[in-house]
C-alpha cells in the first residue's frame, strides 16, 4: 500500500515537472577560435566564408585552414547563418563539389569537441567555431573576433 | 462479412492490409518528412544567401542609399515581409514592411522557430573599407513554404489512401484467384465423401500447386471407383463360379418383376439342385467338387440369353430369372438345362454323370413377390427331386392345374 503511494506521487511530481517550462536558453557567444597567433588582424566575413568553404586564405602570413565544428545543432546552425550563409545541405554540396573540381580536401568535420580541440592544436593555421565559454576552458585557445551574440530562442 | 474474413481471400486481404498499414504511413511519412526538410532547407538557403547578397551592396560604397532602393524593389517582389537598417550604434535608419505589422527582430536559426511565420535573419554590413556600418535585419515569410509542405502532405496521403486500396483490391482479387479452385476442391471432397465419384474432378486455375492437388484427389477418386466396383462385384458376385450370388439374384428379381408388373408380362423363376453332387464332393473330393460346380456354372449359363440371370443360392443349387418368359419358353429352357447337366463331367481324370432337378415357379400365376416366388420354386424343386433323373416340375398347384 505504502509502496504504491509512493510510486503515484512519485509519478505525480514526475508529470509536474514535465509540464513546468523548460529553462529559459542562456546567452551565448559564437567565437572565432585558434590556437595561432594571428595578431590583431580580424576575419572579413569574405575572408571567414572563403575558409569554410575551403578555399586558401592568408591572414598576416598565415594560411588559414578552417576546421568544422558540428558538435552542436545549434552552433551548427548559427555558423551556417553567420559564417557560410548557406544551408546545410548546400554547404555540403559546395564543398563536395569544390573537392571534385580542385582535388583538394575540404574543412574536415569534427562531431566531437575535444578532438576538434585536439586537431586545432595539431593542425597549423587551425581555426574553428566554439561557443566562447568552451574556449574559455582551455588556455591554448585565442578568440580571434566574436561571430554572434544573443539569446538563442 | 463475418463469413468472407474466415476465408482463405479475407485472410490474406486482411494480412495485406494489416502489413500496408503500418508499412506504407512509415514509407509515405518518411518521404514526406525528407520533401519537408527539402522545402525547408531550399527556403533556408535562399534567405541566407539574399541575405547576404542584399547585405554586400553596403560595401560598393555608395552608403545606405543603393541598399535602400533594392530593399524597396525587394520588398514590391513580396519575398521580404519586411526590411530594417540600423547603424553600428543601433539606431534604426531605414524601415520597409509588407506586412501590416512587422514584429520585434529576434534572430532565427530555424524554420518555424518561433510562431510568427516569419523568418528573421540579420546581416552585418560593412563599407569598402571593411569597417562595420550596421546591422541589416530581414523578415522572409514562411507561409508559401508552409502551404507546399501542406500540399505535399495532401497529396502524399490520398496517394497513400489509394495505393492503400488498390493494394487491398488486388490482393483480393489474388486472394479469390487462390480460394474459388480451394472451394471446388472442397466441394468434389465432399462429393466424393458422400459417394458420388461420377463427376470427373476439374479445377480453373492456373498454380501449380493446386492443379497438382486436383490432380492427387482425382486420382484418389479413379481408386475408390475401381475399388468401389470390386468390392460391389464380389459383394453380389459367388466367388467360385462368378455367378451373381442370392444378394444380387434378388435385387434382379425385384427388378424383373417390377418390369413385368409395368408391361404386363409374365416371368419365369427356376431353381436348379444337382444331383448326386454330395457323392462326388464327398468322394473325389472338395477341390473337384468345386470345379464340378464351375463347369455346371457355365453350362446353365450357356443355355439362357443375355437378358437372363443364372445365379448360385450356395451349395448345389443354383437358380435362373428368365424375365419376359411364358410357362411354355421357361419349361423348355428347364429342359435344355436338364439335359445340358446330365452330359458326363470330365474333371480331373475322373467322368462321372450327374444332373439336376429343377422346379419352376411362375409370376404371377405362382407369387408376385421373391420371397413367394422363391419358396413355389423350392416346392417344385423338392417335388422333381422326390422324381428323381433330371425332372422338371412345375410348382404343384400349376401342374395340378395342367
Amino acid at each position: 500500500m505504502i509502496r504504491r503511494g509512493l510510486f503515484f506521487t512519485g509519478l505525480l511530481l514526475m508529470l509536474i515537472g514535465m509540464s513546468l517550462p523548460a529553462d529559459e536558453p542562456h546567452e551565448g557567444t559564437l567565437v572565432l577560435v585558434s590556437v595561432a597567433d594571428l595578431g590583431d588582424g580580424q576575419l572579413t566575413p569574405n575572408q571567414l566564408r572563403r575558409a569554410f568553404l575551403g578555399i586558401p586564405v592568408l591572414v598576416n602570413g598565415e594560411n588559414i585552414r578552417a576546421l568544422r565544428n558540428t558538435s552542436d545543432p545549434l552552433l551548427n546552425e548559427i555558423f551556417l547563418q553567420k559564417v557560410v550563409y548557406m544551408s546545410e545541405p548546400r554547404y555540403k554540396r559546395q564543398l563536395v563539389s569544390r573537392t571534385f573540381r580542385t582535388g583538394q580536401m575540404h574543412p574536415p568535420d569534427f562531431k566531437v569537441q575535444d578532438d576538434l580541440v585536439h586537431a586545432l592544436k595539431s593542425v597549423p593555421g587551425g581555426v574553428s567555431v566554439m561557443w566562447e565559454r568552451d574556449a574559455n576552458k582551455d588556455p591554448a585557445l585565442h578568440v580571434i573576433q566574436v561571430l554572434w551574440k544573443g539569446r538563442p530562442r | 462479412m463475418k463469413k468472407f474474413f474466415s476465408t482463405l481471400a479475407g485472410r490474406i486481404a486482411i494480412a495485406a492490409l494489416f502489413l500496408f498499414l503500418v508499412m506504407v504511413p512509415l514509407l509515405f511519412g518518411g518521404v514526406l518528412y525528407l520533401v519537408k526538410k527539402n522545402y525547408e532547407s531550399q527556403f533556408i538557403d535562399h534567405v541566407r544567401n539574399d541575405a547576404y547578397q542584399l547585405a554586400s551592396i553596403s560595401q560598393w560604397g555608395s552608403g545606405f542609399e543603393r541598399l535602400g532602393n533594392e530593399l524597396e524593389e525587394a520588398l514590391l517582389s513580396g519575398h521580404i515581409a519586411f526590411s530594417r537598417i540600423v547603424d553600428s550604434k543601433g539606431y534604426l535608419i531605414i524601415a520597409g514592411r509588407q506586412v501590416r505589422q512587422a514584429p520585434s527582430f529576434e534572430e532565427d536559426f530555424f524554420f518555424g522557430q518561433a510562431e510568427d511565420r516569419f523568418y528573421q535573419i540579420a546581416v552585418p554590413l560593412f563599407d569598402a573599407s571593411s569597417e562595420r556600418i550596421g546591422e541589416l535585419q530581414l523578415g522572409y515569410d514562411e507561409t508559401p513554404t508552409r502551404m507546399q509542405t501542406r500540399q505535399t502532405y495532401r497529396s502524399g496521403h490520398y496517394l497513400m489512401l489509394g495505393f492503400i486500396a488498390v493494394i487491398f483490391f488486388i490482393t483480393m482479387l489474388l486472394g479469390r484467384q487462390f480460394a474459388n479452385p480451394m472451394h471446388q476442391l472442397s466441394e468434389a471432397s465432399r462429393k466424393i465423401a458422400q459417394g458420388d465419384y461420377d463427376a470427373r474432378l476439374q479445377v480453373r486455375t492456373n498454380i501449380s500447386e493446386i492443379k497438382n492437388l486436383a490432380k492427387s484427389l482425382d486420382h484418389m477418386r479413379n481408386e475408390l471407383v475401381q475399388k468401389n466396383n470390386e468390392m460391389q462385384h464380389l459383394a453380389q458376385h459367388d466367388h467360385l463360379t462368378g455367378l451373381p450370388n442370392r444378394v444380387l439374384l434378388h435385387k434382379r428379381v425385384d427388378a424383373a418383376l417390377k418390369g413385368a408388373r409395368g408391361e404386363d408380362h409374365s416371368m419365369a423363376f427356376l431353381l436348379i439342385d444337382l444331383d448326386r453332387f454330395k457323392e462326388v464332393n464327398d468322394t473325389l473330393g472338395h477341390l473337384t467338387g468345386d470345379a464340378v460346380l464351375r463347369l455346371a456354372a457355365e453350362r446353365i449359363h450357356s443355355c439362357v440369353r443375355e437378358t437372363d440371370t443364372a445365379a448360385r443360392l450356395g451349395g448345389d443349387e443354383f437358380a435362373l430369372l428368365l424375365p419376359a418368359t411364358s410357362g411354355g419358353s421357361a419349361e423348355a429352357i428347364a429342359r435344355l438345362v436338364s439335359e445340358r447337366l446330365q452330359e458326363d463331367f470330365n474333371v480331373k481324370d475322373h467322368q462321372f454323370k450327374l444332373g439336376a432337378s429343377i422346379g419352376i415357379a411362375l409370376y404371377p400365376e405362382h407369387g408376385d413377390s421373391y420371397e413367394r416366388i422363391l419358396h413355389c420354386a423350392d416346392i417344385a424343386m423338392y417335388a422333381a427331386k422326390r422324381k428323381g433323373d433330371g425332372a422338371v416340375t412345375w410348382y404343384p398347384e400349376l401342374e395340378t392345374m395342367s
